[in-house]
């Protein structure tokens, strides 16, 4: 497989989606409420860096899909860093890179590709950055 | 004196440090629920289909499984650092690095996540904020490691003595 570089779809992150999760998995001031966000160090209502994680491994995921590439899930990263909030209506998207491939995987009958990838903005300003490595399912031998 | 973490200042937070968060059972709905908004494939979202397909039953998205840590974490501050509301509760995470998931997480298991801190950084962030890396690992009903991450929080410095 040659090198790909691709970028995903957009997904909007409106406040109520923020809330939600933050109910459920991260229920700091700062994920749930304007004015708390607005006093802390983000300086605003803003997502969960779980969220944005798992938003982009969606994006990431959709996006190998659409190009034939069968992504089942992400399996590690090997690093993360979370460069500035997501505040309400940000919308997210990741360009990605895939750095290599091996046959190998924690995930039965599947192959590993490691992917670097940038979750961007609205503004094109980076929100995080990752290294990981997904699953793919192996070519079917029939 | 309680010992834990957000209701201390960084310079007071030992390396070695060590906590058991809590535990939570991963019911179907919840997980289809998460994986209907952040991984939605009918292997995630159907347990029809997740029966047929590689896992043989739906199991929890990884990011589901490392969300509730974060969980976890949170409710264990409330009840430690009960009362305190400056600096020494409001740190953020900036990093995670060799984050791992394990096993797979079907419904009915119970994880148990914990925390050790490991190391701590000398850099000061924004004049104010030291950096605390932990170890955090979540094991199922049986002993067995499911997940396993390390991540930069930063912590309040104390204020001048």
């Amino acid at each position: 497989m040659t090198v790909k570089s691709l970028n995903s779809a957009t997904i909007p992150v409106p406040a109520q989606t923020i809330i939600d999760f933050a109910r459920q998995f991260d229920p700091q001031p700062y994920h749930l409420d304007p004015e708390a966000g607005a006093n802390s160090i983000f300086g605003g209502l803003c997502a969960s860096g779980w969220q944005v994680a798992a938003y982009a491994t969606r994006l990431l995921g959709e996006a190998l899909l659409q190009a034939n590439i069968p992504f089942v899930d992400i399996t590690s990263v090997d690093h993360m860093r979370w460069k500035r909030p997501t505040f309400v209506d940000d919308s997210i998207r990741v360009e990605l890179h895939v750095l290599d491939r091996c046959t190998d995987s924690p995930i039965p009958q599947c192959d590993t590709l490691r992917i670097d990838a940038r979750v961007l903005n609205q503004a094109d300003a980076e929100v995080a950055h990752l290294m990981a490595s997904v699953a793919v399912a192996k070519a079917q031998v029939s | 004196m309680s010992l834990v973490l957000r209701n201390r200042w960084f310079e007071d937070l030992p390396v070695g440090e060590f906590h058991v968060f809590g535990s939570h059972t991963f019911s179907e709905l919840e997980m289809v629920e998460f994986a209907r908004e952040y991984a939605p494939r009918p292997e995630f979202t159907d347990p029809e289909a997740a029966r047929q397909g590689r896992w043989g039953g739906l199991v929890a998205t990884p990011w589901h499984v490392t969300a509730m840590w974060m969980r976890m974490m949170v409710n264990y501050m409330e009840v430690y650092a009960q009362g305190v509301n400056d600096g020494r509760r409001n740190g953020a995470g900036v990093g995670v690095q060799q984050l791992k998931w394990l096993e797979p997480v079907r419904p009915g298991h119970t994880l148990t996540y914990t925390y050790e801190i490991i190391s701590k950084s000398d850099k000061v962030v924004r004049d104010r904020w030291g950096i605390i890396r932990s170890r955090n690992e979540a094991f199922n009903q049986y002993g067995n490691k499911v997940m396993t991450f390390e991540i930069d929080i930063l912590a309040e410095r104390g204020a001048a003595q």
